[in-house]
């Protein structure tokens, strides 16, 4: 559920707002959800607590006429629920079928009202914006909005290394020696046929591979860091479904990289890749040993 | 019939390659074995459905809804995770069902051709699923089949009823909210089985999808029960006549 720029007809408690005064509301951090999980019985479990300081919400709340509700998205596979918080309680236990979800979920945070309400004035709503006006609610109404989670589900480990986030393909009409694409859940690298030939070829000495591996995986790498540091926010929601988009901001976040305040995307390539950097460290040699051995390039 | 799935780079391959293989699509078999020759494009899951056919030699809508019971009731039991699977609806389009879209779409052209045999919902929408020649099947009677009813595709039989009516709702972003669905359907039904009432008409049906989706920016429609939309469809249709 991604909402921008909505203008509601009714005040909204939301970072960035100033409909209401003095107020917040906000839900555990991404990583207190993320610690928290469990996986039981084919059954994920994820524990999410709220903090609300709205006196007028909260009466709201404990009266049944609004509710706090998480509602809970995954694009990949359309599942999608809403889950409500007891009344009177801040803490909420959720329990997902596993196999209803994909790699990650995507959480956004709500109250909304539970009742059609005419009159809806509260204390802390700004008077300047709001005065003495009349606002009716609906049941189903957006109340107040706090900032949403995407969890990573851990299907996969996305901080192992992963070098199948990647394939490599022929494509026999490829005029370029090489294309690169990131549309699907792979970082796809086509070869044509040339190059794919002397990939094989030399493919087939371990220790030459990873040089081979590093001199189509960084640059394509790059290529996809570029995109991410670029993307705007179509392309980010896009990039979120993707495998490969998963595995790599996991990394960044590990390694504590903002790409944003990154100037060189090679050495991020470099560094999010443990088997790069040592091919690239290592290259003198492995380059000595190649012409060494087989007497050519 | 055991379930398989296209491997990601023949999808890509296949996918890629449609402008130089637009003359395949026209024969008569399937093109997998021609385009991979090797083999190894597909793989096995563990998912089983029942063996069931799709009417091949019609583009009317009272096979299309024989053909969604037929393919939703053999393949009810995969959960919207494994029917958003783009791989398997291509495998089953190129190889099982290559003659029905054939002969329902008779898709020719480089776009005709992704829109019927692929599944193009990459970039996140779910659009894809909808155009593809099989999945539209088990998404439409996913989302309008109700258990316990005496006729369980009753809303299957009017959503279909209606070509601009299905594009009208499936199109929205709302479309993957089985309750907002049943709830919408269930109004025009209500409206058209009573002798009070016109039976809904297009602009009226299409007035109230964008309703809807301006209500789902302000509102939490998954919060609503199927009767509450119900409700909010039926009043803004009546309210639109007076």
């Amino acid at each position: 559920m991604r909402r921008t720029n909505v203008s509601f007809p009714h005040p909204i408690l939301k970072e960035g707002s100033e409909d209401y005064i003095d107020c917040k509301f906000t839900i555990s951090d991404q990583e207190e959800v993320f610690n928290s999980k469990k996986e039981i019985n084919g059954k994920f479990t994820l524990t999410i607590e709220y903090e609300l300081i709205c006196f007028g919400l909260e009466k709201m709340i404990l009266d049944k006429e609004a509710k706090v509700v998480l509602y809970l998205e995954s694009k990949m596979t359309n599942y999608r629920k809403a889950f409500s918080f007891d009344s009177e309680s801040t803490k909420l236990e959720l329990e997902i079928n596993k196999n209803e979800l994909g790699d990650y979920i995507d959480i956004k945070p709500f109250i909304v009202s539970n009742v059609d309400k005419d009159g809806f004035i509260l204390n802390e709503h700004n008077k300047v914006l709001f005065g003495s006006s009349t606002i009716s609610i609906r049941k189903g109404d957006f109340l107040a909005e706090a900032n949403g989670l995407h969890i990573i589900l851990n299907k996969f480990d996305p901080l192992a290394d992963k070098p199948s986030i990647f394939k490599i393909h022929v494509d026999y009409d490829l005029k370029e020696d090489y294309t690169v694409s990131w549309e699907y859940d792979h970082i796809s690298i086509t070869l044509n046929e040339r190059l794919h030939g002397l990939y094989n070829k030399i493919s087939q000495e371990p220790s030459y591979r990873i040089v081979l591996s590093s001199l189509f995986v960084t640059p394509a790498l790059v290529d996809v860091l570029s995109a991410i540091k670029n993307a705007n926010e179509d392309d980010l929601e896009s990039y979120k479904t993707k495998k490969w988009y998963v595995v790599l901001s996991s990394r960044l976040k590990h390694l504590k990289i903002d790409l944003n305040s990154t100037y060189s995307l090679s050495e991020v390539a470099n560094k999010i890749l443990p088997i790069v950097s040592t091919a690239v460290s290592n290259i003198d040699y492995i380059i000595n040993e190649l012409y060494s051995d087989k007497g050519e390039k | 019939m055991k379930l398989k799935y296209l491997t990601e780079g023949a999808y890509e391959q296949l996918y890629k390659g449609v402008n130089k293989n637009l003359e395949l699509y026209k024969l008569k078999d399937s093109i997998t074995e021609t385009i991979f020759p090797q083999g190894g494009f597909s793989k096995e899951s563990s998912v089983v459905v029942d063996n069931f056919s799709l009417y091949e030699n019609t583009h009317n809508i009272e096979d299309d809804i024989i053909n969604v019971k037929n393919l939703y009731m053999s393949m009810k039991k995969l959960t919207p995770e494994q029917a958003s699977n783009v791989y398997l609806w291509t495998w089953l389009s190129h190889e099982v069902f290559f003659n029905y879209i054939q002969h329902r779409w008779n898709p020719d052209t480089e776009g005709s051709i992704k829109d019927r045999f692929f599944c193009d919902s990459f970039k996140g929408s779910r659009i894809g699923l909808f155009r593809n020649g099989i999945s539209r099947l088990w998404w439409y009677g996913y989302l309008t089949y109700q258990e316990g009813r005496s006729n369980p595709f009753v809303l299957t039989e009017l959503l279909l009823s209606n070509s601009d009516l299905c594009l009208s709702l499936v199109e929205r972003k709302f479309s993957m909210n089985k309750n907002v669905i049943v709830g919408i359907l269930s109004a025009i039904a209500e409206i058209n089985d009573s002798i009070e009432y016109e039976d809904v008409i297009m602009e009226e049906w299409r007035s109230l999808a964008k309703y809807l989706n301006r209500y789902g920016a302000v509102s939490m429609l998954d919060f609503l029960s199927v009767e509450e939309i119900q409700e909010i469809s039926k009043n803004y249709i009546l309210d639109m006549r007076n």
